[in-house]
């Protein structure tokens, strides 16, 4: 069930309550950072997840994934998850996987067990389902919730908002590029937020350094514990 | 909830002070005009599919017997994966080579054919040729490509964007930091700053994702 303690014409306000002045933006710029925000925040966090189902063709091998979906992370069927390969993988180690299908055969399985994407909006299977109407169940990132009307509510828990707000006030410093260094501090609020919801960012050299993470750490002491130092 | 060109297009208007926003039709203040901008948007879409590809196509052409340069497809950006298709039906990896590469394993091939080739290469040779070596000989034969293409061209009509719609804000401020890099009295290099981390924000998460998609080798 989707959150709705808060609608969007409350978060305008919230993000006003944020800047004591008059605000510089008008109600539909205001709308537009909002949700230029929440597809940023979905981007960095993958937060908005749910599945979806795909029915498999007869003999066909590749699908397409979900228009509501951005990025799929994961396939089952029915009492089985499908093993994720590449599609190197396919074509290095099952030379024929293109024309075999759960009726080949042989060594070939009677049943699709395995997948690899293409791209990230499409996906093979093997083998393909000589019978097609198999429902495959993606578990994948959702495309993000856009707030269209005032009346719309953000699926989102309380304890998120400070960081949409915080980043949605960046985006609206745009027209105002004196208050732009003032807040970046807030920018940078939001990318440590979407660090600690997701640790892929981290294998990032640029969101690292963005971050000073490195810095950090090289301005960290090395201190040994005296136990160590006893071993040594 | 595709995102449209005219919704994008309203968004810089109002952060441009070019008006409300009017799907991109007017330009106010004569500093950009709708072609301009247009081709802003388009020139990052493209380079954002081909940074971090995002989005694969995939395409299975007839290769054209004994000749080693095939046409690539007209909205070729950049290679993925080659797969050999024989007249059987049989596919096949075909690895990437270059000519280097080749002077060393294959001292005969220019002009060596064979109906098993050993790979291609794109870099050594005409633009949009791929090429095929040694020779192909075999007739119905064909190549499948996995590869980068480029997006449906942006034309304030409404056509949706062909990135995700969790990337289009990055295609939005590549856009901006052209507009503001433009020399004349548009030029602010600050917000072109801005708008450029913006953009390599996004570059950076993409190739993040997609690699991911490529090769769990």
């Amino acid at each position: 069930m989707p959150y709705a303690a808060v609608s969007r014409a409350t978060l305008r306000a919230r993000l006003q309550d944020r800047y004591e002045g008059i605000p510089y933006w008008s109600n539909t710029e205001a709308n537009d950072a909002l949700n230029e925000t929440l597809r940023q925040f979905n981007l960095y966090t993958g937060y908005w997840r749910g599945s979806s189902p795909v029915n498999t063709v007869a003999n066909n091998p590749f699908l397409a994934v979900s228009t509501t979906l951005t990025r799929t992370t994961r396939i089952t069927r029915v009492g089985k998850v499908l093993t994720r390969k590449s599609i190197v993988e396919f074509y290095r180690y099952r030379r024929n996987w293109h024309t075999q299908t759960t009726a080949s055969g042989g060594g070939v399985p009677t049943t699709v067990t395995e997948w690899a994407p293409i791209g990230l909006t499409a996906f093979a299977i093997w083998p393909a389902d000589a019978v097609g109407g198999l429902t495959l169940t993606l578990d994948a990132v959702k495309i993000t919730p856009i707030l269209a009307a005032d009346g719309d509510f953000l699926d989102v828990g309380e304890e998120e908002l400070d960081l949409i707000l915080d980043e949605a006030l960046w985006v609206l410093t745009f027209k105002m590029p004196s208050e732009r260094e003032a807040q970046r501090p807030r920018h940078e609020s939001f990318l440590q937020g979407c660090l600690d919801r997701n640790d892929q960012l981290r294998a990032s050299s640029y969101f690292r350094a963005a971050l000073g993470l490195d810095q950090q750490q090289r301005l960290e002491p090395t201190r040994r514990t005296k136990d160590e130092e006893e071993v040594g | 909830m595709p995102v449209t060109d005219q919704a994008i297009l309203s968004e810089i208007q109002r952060v441009t002070i070019e008006g409300v926003g009017d799907g991109g039709a007017t330009w106010p203040s004569g500093m950009w005009t709708q072609i301009e901008v247009l081709g802003y948007l388009n020139q990052r879409q493209n380079r954002l599919l081909s940074e971090t590809g995002i989005r694969w196509t995939r395409l299975e052409t007839a290769i054209v017997a004994a000749q080693s340069n095939q046409a690539a497809p007209a909205d070729w950006v950049t290679t993925i994966f080659v797969a050999y298709k024989t007249a059987a039906g049989l596919y096949r990896e075909l690895p990437k080579v270059d000519a280097l590469e080749l002077d060393f394993i294959l001292a005969s091939w220019p002009g060596l054919s064979s109906v098993t080739p050993r790979g291609y290469y794109e870099t050594d040779g005409d633009t949009l040729t791929t090429y095929v070596v040694p020779i192909p000989t075999e007739v119905g034969s064909a190549l499948e490509r996995y590869y980068v293409a480029l997006g449906t061209a942006l034309t304030a009509a409404g056509v949706n964007f062909s990135v995700p719609d969790e990337f289009v804000p990055t295609v939005k401020y590549g856009c901006l930091a052209e507009m503001f890099g433009k020399i004349g009295p548009a030029q602010n290099l600050v917000l072109a700053e801005m708008c450029e981390e913006r953009w390599t924000e996004g570059v950076e998460i993409g190739k993040l994702q997609a690699p991911s998609s490529w090769f769990v080798l």
